[in-house]
């Protein structure tokens, strides 16, 4: 029984080793060129690669459509190579075809029999194109440009767009290096380098019937960050060219060999506008910001904790999308629980040609009652652009249980001293209807008293100072008063001596028209007096009698004292010019 | 007690003994720890036109028994404004506050800030009276210059630098009359809401605010918008919140 096991072990061992054998052995087949104008030859070559094999026989050329074999006798390499102590050993076979009608055709498997087992390579796609349009655009393409090329035109807000820099160069420049400009804003986008770690390579295309070759130099992960046209600046990048000395040749590398006919060449892509769409609401979830593929989870450290132990509830958004935008949930966290400030922390993977990686963010909090609590469930969501819709995640309940600490001391709410106690009984009501009285009339006009009353007497302060100051002011000023005090006084006077009445009355016609004319009380004769009312203005009918009167009351020293009863009515006159006088002076 | 409640509703509040009355009625539902049923009195004897800072204070009492610490501190905050309520409305501040579970940071005040805050809080009457009173002094001493002291520069001085005091008392009213007018106060009610850029719950949102946090509401910038009012936080972040989530007073 124990042999009959050890044989089947060698056999199974030896199988073992035919399958590793087996495995070590690689076939496949590639053209130089995959787009190719009518009439030009490219060349298939079969690679067969390997560990060990003894006998490998030529390729079966398989039947071809649209193409043409020039010869079915291969030109073979054979290359070996030892590489950590294993030898490998690589055989191609290259055969050139030459195309012969427009269309897309395909080089069909390419049979090989190594070691009596066959196989097979993978079917080749090539495109040929007419020459006419490209003879007619010859002389309107450059030899060279620089192209941004993106992925979506129309994309969502937060949704990934791959923003490539292509360059195209004709066939008869080599690239000796290229240096991307810093500075570049792609604004109203997040963005992110994607990097794959290979250098550029060159491959075939045809643009508007002319043949180039393109590389793509640079890869950006753009996130709109807004609605409406975006545009995305322009991209420049210095490169380095050479033109190639030599033909056309099919097989050199992207980068060129040094070279004396070089130099350099600034070149910028085109701006491009691109439509970000807004993302649809969602209902009955809260939406995380995320567009993408992404899986939400809500995690606690622990379901038991003791008053003032620290619980963290942390939240892991992971997935492929603008992970780097993600909003953090907020959660109702139970009112007894401290709070403090949330911790962000994420991982974002840039390799490939998306964007994906993980954020977590964690809420640290402190219980501070005992008792049941539950974080409730909640519907997050985020917006998947493929299926243009929201996904939505239910996050479940977290159910705690908050257990007093025997061996803490006591810090919990329940011992903040509250010892308020509510206000009974009578209580002062005061109205709530502002008693605004500075909005009523009666006070400004108190407020304006003051400032009124100040000008007032500012003004009366100026009269006292002319009085006393300017003295022709003076007398006019108290000429009035002073002749009716001097009448009065002929009045009185006139009970007793009537001459000295009559000279007091003169005293009070002369001496009220000099003091308003400005003009001595004394040594002026009766008629400059006269003169002077005349100008002013005094009319004929008063100044007649009030010559009679000044010329009666001057001679009247010299002549009998008449009556008293005389005398009033000549008073009474004098009062009565007196007045008309006033109203001229 | 239904039908006291009943009848509350049904009563007008013709005078301060109506007043009294439901606030008495109020009190007993609180004393029975029936805090719903008093808040509802409360809030009812808030929309009349009397007001007591024992109303404020047995409110925001009741408020804090149901937990509602938002409310609490609203009424706690106009209970201070109050004389005899002002020392127990500070202590039950301070214990909805340490019971608050997210605290607001606040921006240090410079002492521009404090002599501003003391501006507006000795209130536009002190400052009218205390200009009219100083304005008044100043003609008195202005007659006294003019006619009784004439070339006393002391007297003249004195006169100078009353007229400029009572302008400046007038200009503190001024000011504080303006501030009046133009801002008021705001608690959060609501466990949590967020502070916009704009009116709109589609633009940025500028902070998350919590139960509690206090705001200065800019009745003038906020005018054309009934659901939303423009508020500046404790930590000097400005932007527009819903009014639902908000209780305002002066």
């Amino acid at each position: 029984m124990a042999k009959i096991g050890k044989l089947l072990f060698l056999f199974l061992l030896m199988l073992g080793f035919e399958q590793v054998k087996a495995q070590d052995v690689d076939v496949s087949a590639t053209l130089n060129e995959t787009i190719v104008f009518q009439g030009d030859r490219v060349v298939l070559t079969v690679t067969v690669g390997g560990k060990r094999f003894k006998n490998v026989s030529n390729p079966e050329l398989p039947e071809l459509n649209g193409l043409r074999y020039l010869t079915t006798t291969p030109s073979t390499s054979t290359n070996f190579s030892f590489v950590n102590g294993v030898a490998k050993s690589t055989y191609s076979y290259s055969y050139y075809l030459l195309t012969e009608k427009e269309g897309d055709y395909f080089v069909p498997e390419v049979k090989v029999e190594i070691d009596g087992k066959v196989y097979k390579t993978s079917p080749l796609k090539i495109t040929v194109k007419g020459r006419t349009q490209a003879q007619d655009n010859t002389q309107n393409t450059p030899d060279i440009y620089l192209k941004l090329e993106v992925s979506n035109d129309k994309p969502f807000v937060g949704e990934q767009v791959v923003a490539k820099v292509v360059l195209y160069f004709k066939n008869n420049l080599e690239i000796l290096s290229y240096q991307p400009v810093a500075g570049w804003k792609a604004e109203g986008f997040w963005k992110e380098e994607l990097r794959d770690g290979k250098q550029p390579q060159a491959e075939s295309a045809i643009i508007n019937g002319m043949r180039y070759r393109k590389a793509e130099l640079m890869k950006y992960a753009l996130f709109p960050s807004k609605t409406g046209k975006l545009t995305i600046s322009p991209f420049t990048v210095v490169t380095t060219v050479r033109v190639a000395s030599r033909n056309r040749d099919p097989f050199s590398s992207f980068f060129g060999g040094f070279g004396t006919n070089q130099r350099n060449i600034d070149l910028e892509t085109e701006p491009l506008e691109i439509e970000a769409q807004a993302v649809p609401r969602v209902k009955d979830a809260t939406y995380l910001g995320a567009v993408g593929s992404f899986t939400v989870k809500r995690a606690i450290t622990q379901n038991n904790a003791l008053v003032g132990e620290s619980i963290e509830v942390t939240t892991t958004v992971s997935g492929t999308g603008n992970i780097a935008l993600v909003s953090k949930p907020t959660y109702e966290y139970p009112n007894t629980f401290e709070i403090y400030d949330p911790q962000e922390t994420s991982s974002i993977d840039r390799k490939g040609d998306v964007v994906s990686g993980s954020k977590n963010f964690t809420d640290i909090l402190i219980p501070r009652t005992p008792g049941n609590y539950e974080i409730p469930e909640m519907n997050v969501s985020y917006f998947n652009p493929q299926k243009k819709r929201h996904e939505v995640v239910k996050l479940p309940a977290i159910a705690m249980v908050i257990k007093r600490d025997p061996k803490a001391t006591q810090l919990t709410s329940q011992v903040i001293p509250f010892n308020v106690q509510p206000a009974l009984g009578l209580v002062v009501w005061t109205s709530k209807i502002p008693d605004e009285f500075y909005n009523e009339w009666w006070f400004f006009v108190i407020l304006g008293f003051p400032l009124i009353g100040a000008v007032g007497l500012y003004f009366y302060r100026g009269y006292l100072d002319r009085m006393e100051d300017d003295v022709q002011f003076a007398r006019s000023n108290k000429a009035s008063k002073k002749a009716d005090k001097r009448l009065i006084e002929a009045k009185k006077v006139a009970q007793t001596d009537v001459k000295a009445a009559y000279s007091a009355l003169y005293k009070a016609l002369v001496g009220y028209v000099a003091d308003r004319a400005h003009v001595p009380e004394t040594g002026e004769s009766d008629e400059m007096y006269i003169k002077i009312l005349h100008e002013k203005g005094l009319e004929e009918e008063s100044l007649k009698p009030l010559k009679q009167l000044m010329d009666k009351c001057s001679t009247i020293r010299f002549a009998p004292a008449g009556t008293a009863a005389d005398f009033e009515k000549d008073a009474d006159l004098a009062s009565d010019l007196l007045k008309k006088i006033r109203r001229v002076l | 007690m239904i039908l006291g409640f009943l009848l509350f509703f049904f009563t007008q509040f013709g005078s301060v003994s109506d007043v009294q009355l439901q606030f008495d009625t109020a009190n007993q539902f609180l004393k029975e720890q029936d805090f719903e049923q008093a808040l509802n009195i409360y809030r009812t004897l808030k929309q009349s036109d009397f007001e007591s800072g024992a109303l404020y204070l047995n409110s925001g009492l009741a408020y804090t028994q149901l937990d509602s610490l938002g409310m609490a501190k609203a009424d706690f905050l106009k209970a201070q404004q109050f004389d005899d309520t002002r020392e127990q409305a500070l202590e039950g501040l301070s214990y909805v506050t340490k019971k608050l579970p997210q605290k607001a940071a606040a921006l240090p005040k410079m002492p521009w800030d404090n002599l501003l805050e003391w501006t507006v809080d000795s209130g536009v009457v002190f400052w009218l009276i205390s200009g009219s009173v100083l304005l008044y002094m100043s003609f008195m001493i202005l007659i006294i210059y003019w006619f009784k002291a004439r070339g006393n520069k002391w007297v003249l001085n004195a006169v100078i630098a009353s007229v400029i005091l009572s302008g400046a008392f007038f200009a503190a009213a001024f000011y504080t009359n303006y501030v009046n007018v133009r801002y008021g106060k705001a608690v959060l009610k609501v466990k949590q809401s967020s502070l916009f850029e704009s009116a709109s719950t589609a633009s940025s949102v500028v902070s998350l605010t919590f139960e509690g946090y206090e705001f200065t509401v800019d009745f003038t910038t906020s005018q054309g918008n009934p659901e939303w009012v423009y508020v500046r936080m404790s930590n000097g972040v400005f932007g527009w919140i819903q009014k639902q989530d908000l209780i305002q007073f002066n």
